[in-house]
């Protein structure tokens, strides 16, 4: 995900900002902004950790994210 | 939980659709093209594999799927994981919000058109894409959706049902457009697209608050 996209991401639960930790970025030279393969979203108001995989940001609602098959 | 298992399992399937039936989905791309805005930050919500998003200049999409988000992302949308009833976004972040063929998956209507308008700003239009249950195409597939993956857990709707519920949910300017006028099979070249709704299979619709 491009990092610009935080600016929008909320916690799908309380709708409170994300702040990223352990980010992993792309080494791509030619890309034209951030882009974070891997870390988490931490909700800076109920402190749900939300896991970037594979550059995808999974913000499903924690109770979702076992019952999803992988 | 909406329907996630099929889109997870049988993403090539999926994909064949849009090849087999190429005309058909020509005819709602052009539909949808109608109501979609082309200036502003779109949403795409059941974005799937961006099938609609990445030609209507939608630039980001959100699904529950990981499959799908994965082939989403490389028709360059910006992928997000997630659902329709709990959107992992800013208030006011998006100009339009567009859900196509997907409003039969999820779990609440009223939760998510509530908040595909908490995440519209107030000039924001909401821009929804269906097979319309009242129409040929719809009746087929509610009769025989126990034998097909995707749609065995779909509850499709009519138009007259969604405007109830967009109603509801503080909608209202609506305008439509249709097409798909014969059944997926007969289909040879593109269908035509016309105002209103009642005759097509394929229905859109935008609406403003």
């Amino acid at each position: 995900m491009k990092e610009s996209l935080l600016e929008i991401l909320r916690c799908p639960l309380d709708k409170h900002e994300l702040e990223l930790e352990d980010a992993e970025y792309a080494d791509d030279e030619n890309a034209n902004e951030d882009e974070v393969v891997s870390g988490t979203l931490v909700c800076t108001e109920c402190g749900e950790r939300y896991p970037i995989e594979d550059g995808i940001p999974n913000l499903l609602p924690p109770d979702m994210r076992e019952e999803t098959p992988a | 939980m909406p329907t996630t298992a099929p889109f997870e399992e049988h993403a090539e399937r999926y994909e064949g659709w849009f090849e087999e039936h190429e005309d058909a989905y020509r005819s709602e791309l052009e539909a949808l093209d109608r109501l979609v805005p082309s200036t502003g930050r779109g949403l795409e919500i059941g974005v799937g594999s961006a099938r609609f998003a990445a030609p209507l200049g939608i630039e980001v999409g959100v699904d529950p799927a990981e499959a799908m988000l994965e082939r989403a992302r490389d028709r360059d949308v910006d992928a997000v994981r997630g659902v329709a009833e709990s959107l992992p976004f800013r208030d006011g972040s998006f100009d339009t919000a567009l859900i196509v063929t997907s409003i039969c998956f999820v779990d609440d209507i009223p939760t998510t058109l509530a908040e595909a308008d908490r995440v519209l700003r107030p000039s924001g239009s909401l821009v929804i894409g269906y097979i319309d249950r009242e129409s040929p195409v719809g009746r087929k597939y509610q009769e025989t959706k126990e034998h097909n993956p995707f749609y065995r857990d779909a509850t499709f709707v009519s138009t007259d049902e969604l405007v109830e519920q967009l109603e509801a949910a503080g909608f209202t300017d609506f305008e439509f457009v249709q097409t798909i006028y014969h059944w997926l099979d007969e289909i040879d070249g593109p269908e035509p697209v016309e105002e209103g709704y009642g005759e097509g299979s394929f229905v859109g619709i935008r609406a403003t608050r």
